[in-house]
């Protein structure tokens, strides 16, 4: 192959791929922009709540002042104008630039997401190695489904009675700053853990009779050999895949767990923008978010080479 | 394998709990007091007390700024910024003598230029104020003036009896004139250290949005409403924002927080000895539902007599509030400034009053589910809407309503609409819409013109619809009437007008609840808001 066809070749694949990013962010800044402008609910209504005494005429003002006079088809394309020269435009509630509002917010929430994800490949890791035996699938069976059906709320409440009201070992609210990380941590990883968990051992017990199972066996080779040297490896790829997509969904997802233990968050940022129909907040966040999950999937197809050779080809 | 899980753990768990114990041990008494409130609604634009009407943004701001008068514990007025004040025989101006020795916290002079500064600034159309410009009479005010350097002038187009009362409002503290204006209104609006200096007690120096901020204390500050000329005792005063209210408890109960706002009062008695609880009844409205005396059904006042009749308030706050708070007689506080009807008798359960007045609106058959049905079939179903958050215990006294008037054959539907949801149902561009047939809130005020925003037709709040020639004439007399006891008689009149039509139906009277522990001098204005200048570490 000449040089110039390689460099060809390379463009031609990268062009495609950012067309495919940009009609990405495209479709899901429209979806968004149409879902919102159809659920019911005026943003400057919402702003101003409903004990405000503010007249029809100042209220007239804000929305011009906000550009919700105009026609929705100019709403819209003045939305996607803004986004595609990268300004993200000023929220309406918090009265601040979009991009300061997730500047400001991104980090303790990355954290956050990052520690609960590590957190639970570790613990999904110590729980899978024990399913060689007949007792211990069954109390990682057991545990994965407690994990998985426990919301949110109900495992962060009892963290917080249990460790910081009973035993005293946590602090609420103030501390230092990794004090404040362990039981949302905790919290979060736990329905990680379980889900995790339950997609590994499926992918294992899908493999459990193939053909270089039975042959692995056939060498003599022990269980513990052969779910670490073998089954993982098939079960690997499919799991980084998920735990970047659990990675990806909590970054806007960790809602619940930020307002229980009071922390700083995109997730609380995504839940009020959505509330108070805070368009530019929204849009910024699911620009964001999209592109994060563009990130994810080149990191994901990388990682995945590395495990298992035969994909990269 | 299972020795290495156990090290693992080990590893883990042991550096952590010796960590937690090495902190606990380092945190020491440093005079910063922690306060933890809700308010996670202020980051959303509502940090300006001259805009905003949340709660919230008062009694935080309380602490930063202050206000030309303050009220004491039985409603007479003080002097603060202001050290005397003359009112002329029309009601029509108000002339107010300042303090020449108070400075801003960005070091700006306190003097008449200020206050006109602020005045100009509350009632300008770019504020959107949603609160602070009718606490000034709203149209009926007519500007402030600058008669000398430290005298300044309030005028009215109409008398506007609640001026005095309501200027001691943190609604209306007093900021720094460059603030105004040098800053955007959407700057003041989200607020932070730049944007909220006033002249109070504590200076504002960090501001995390959703998460905390941080007070110092001002060295300078020797104008305290209580006349006392000393700088508050703390150095400083930590505002932490947490939303959810058991993380508040455990906080307080903990003692990772010496003051904790925004309890509802359930879980009072589960805290620790140490923990001192401050409990003040809101003055203004209690929690009520309005019912749409022009829609439907509730146009007829016997079936509003009935709905109002025909539940068992009592046993339904006693089960949501386990006695913490009480059942309301009248649809104003007791604590609400010389209004409160002392005859009131309140909507005392009485199923069977209530059944003869359905019979005798003509409700008198039942549909198989024991409801009552119109002559050609219609259900007589009421429709609650309520705006979200719906607090679990409201949720408690609906399902006891529920029940109760399912009895007296009325079906009642509730739903907990999403803010902007409940927006569309409740006004649209053409003005109030309520489209529904009852709703609730609660309504905090020192005075009680609060009813003329609920009950006087065009009421900005008037969810009962309420347009009566009488209840105008007495609401309108009441805003203008300088005599104390004739105005007393006014409102009394339309609380009496209020038994006899059930617009409105009292079902708690809410109180602040504070709890705090090992802090002493706390003091609280007339809502039960904590006041922090004069409070210290024990």
């Amino acid at each position: 192959m000449s040089r110039t066809l390689a460099i060809q070749m390379l463009l031609r694949r990268n062009a495609k791929r950012l067309l495919g990013i940009f009609t990405t962010l495209l479709v899901a800044a429209t979806v968004a922009f149409f879902m919102l402008k159809i659920t019911p609910g005026d943003p400057v209504d919402v702003l101003l709540g409903p004990l405000a005494q503010i007249d029809l005429e100042t209220r007239e003002t804000i929305r011009a002042d906000l550009g919700l006079d105009q026609p929705l088809i100019i709403q819209y394309l003045e939305h996607i104008g803004r986004l595609a020269v990268g300004n993200f435009g000023y929220s309406y509630q918090l009265r601040k630039p979009v991009l300061q509002v997730i500047s400001e917010n991104v980090g303790p929430t990355l954290i956050l997401t990052f520690c609960a994800t590590i957190l639970a490949v570790a613990l999904t890791w110590i729980l899978v190695r024990n399913i060689t035996s007949r007792f211990g699938k069954a109390v990682v069976h057991t545990l994965t489904h407690i994990a998985v059906v426990a919301p949110v709320f109900w495992t962060g409440g009892i963290f917080a009675t249990v460790f910081a009201y009973q035993l005293g070992w946590l602090p609420m609210v103030g501390g230092s700053w990794w004090q404040q990380l362990i039981l949302p941590t905790i919290t979060l990883a736990i329905p990680l853990t379980g889900m995790m968990t339950q997609m590994l051992t499926d992918s294992v017990a899908d493999h459990n009779e193939a053909a270089f199972v039975i042959s692995v066996r056939a060498r003599g080779s022990s269980e513990k050999w052969l779910l670490r040297n073998h089954l993982f490896r098939h079960a690997g790829a499919n799991l980084v895949t998920f735990t970047a997509y659990l990675f990806g969904s909590l970054l806007g997802g960790a809602v619940i767990v930020e307002t229980l233990f009071a922390r700083a968050g995109l997730g609380r940022v995504a839940l009020d923008a959505v509330l108070g129909r805070d368009l530019p907040v929204i849009m910024g966040m699911i620009v964001l978010l999209t592109a994060v999950y563009i990130q994810l999937s080149m990191l994901v197809e990388f990682v995945i080479g590395v495990i298992d050779p035969r994909l990269k080809a | 394998m299972k020795i290495k899980f156990k090290k693992l753990l080990a590893t883990l768990i042991i550096p952590s709990v010796l960590l937690v114990g090495c902190v606990d041990n380092l945190q020491d008494n440093n005079s910063e007091i922690t306060w933890v409130i809700a308010g996670n609604n202020l980051f959303n634009g509502h940090m300006d007390p001259h805009s905003s009407q949340l709660d919230a943004s008062a009694y935080l701001n309380r602490q930063i700024f202050d206000s030309l008068v303050s009220v004491d514990d039985d409603g007479g007025i003080k002097p603060w910024l202001a050290t005397e004040w003359s009112v002329s025989d029309d009601g029509l101006s108000y002339i107010f003598k300042l303090r020449e020795d108070v400075t801003f916290h960005d070091g700006e002079k306190f003097d008449a230029n200020a206050v006109k500064a602020n005045f100009d600034h509350v009632i300008a159309k770019s504020t959107e104020s949603a609160q602070a410009a009718s606490m000034i009479g709203g149209d009926s005010f007519a500007g402030a003036f600058v008669l000398d350097d430290y005298l300044v002038e309030l005028k009215l187009s109409n008398p506007f009896r609640p001026l005095l009362v309501n200027l001691s409002s943190a609604f209306l503290g007093m900021y720094s004139p460059k603030v105004l204006a040098e800053k955007s209104q959407g700057e003041i609006r989200a607020g932070g250290p730049e944007v909220q200096v006033g002249t109070g007690p504590f200076i504002l120096r960090e501001s995390v949005t959703n998460v905390e901020m941080l007070l110092e204390r001002n060295n300078d500050y020797h104008w305290a409403p209580d006349g006392s000329r000393d700088i508050p005792r703390v150095n400083a005063l930590r505002i932490l924002f947490v939303p959810d209210e058991s993380a508040r408890e455990i906080a307080i109960s903990r003692g990772d927080a010496d003051v904790a706002s925004n309890l509802s009062g359930i879980s009072l008695s589960t805290l620790p000895a140490e923990v001192h609880i401050n409990k003040t009844p809101s003055p203004g409205v209690p929690y009520s539902v309005y019912l749409n005396t022009k829609r439907d059904v509730f146009k007829d006042v016997n079936v509003r007599l009935a709905f109002a009749y025909g539940f068992d308030a009592k046993k339904a706050i006693e089960a949501a509030f386990q006695g913490e708070n009480e059942w309301p007689l009248s649809i104003l506080s007791p604590t609400t400034a010389q209004s409160y009807l002392d005859t009131a008798k309140g909507f005392a359960y009485q199923p069977d009053l209530a059944n003869k007045l359905l019979d005798e609106s003509g409700w008198t058959s039942k549909d198989a589910e024991g409801y009552r049905v119109d002559a050609a079939g219609k259900r007589l179903t009421v429709y609650w809407a309520s705006w979200t958050p719906f607090p679990p215990e409201h949720q408690v006294i609906v399902n006891f309503m529920v029940d109760d008037l399912k009895q007296i054959g009325i079906e009642l539907i509730h739903e907990a609409l999403e803010p902007a949801q409940y927006q569309a149902a409740y006004s649209d561009a053409n003005g109030l819409k309520l489209d529904f047939d009852l709703t609730d809130w609660s309504f905090a005020s020192l005075d009680p013109i609060v009813l003329s925003n609920h009950l006087a037709s065009g009421g900005y709040q008037n969810a009962s619809a309420v347009s009566d020639a009488e209840v105008d004439a007495w609401l309108g007399q009441a805003a203008i009437e300088q005599d104390t006891e004739k105005r007393r008689l006014l409102y009394q009149k339309v609380q009496e007008w209020n038994e006899a039509n059930a617009a409105i139906v009292p079902i708690y009277l809410p109180q602040s609840v504070v709890a705090f522990r090992d802090v002493a001098d706390l003091s609280f204005d007339s809502y039960g808001w904590p006041l922090f200048y004069s409070a210290y570490l024990l």
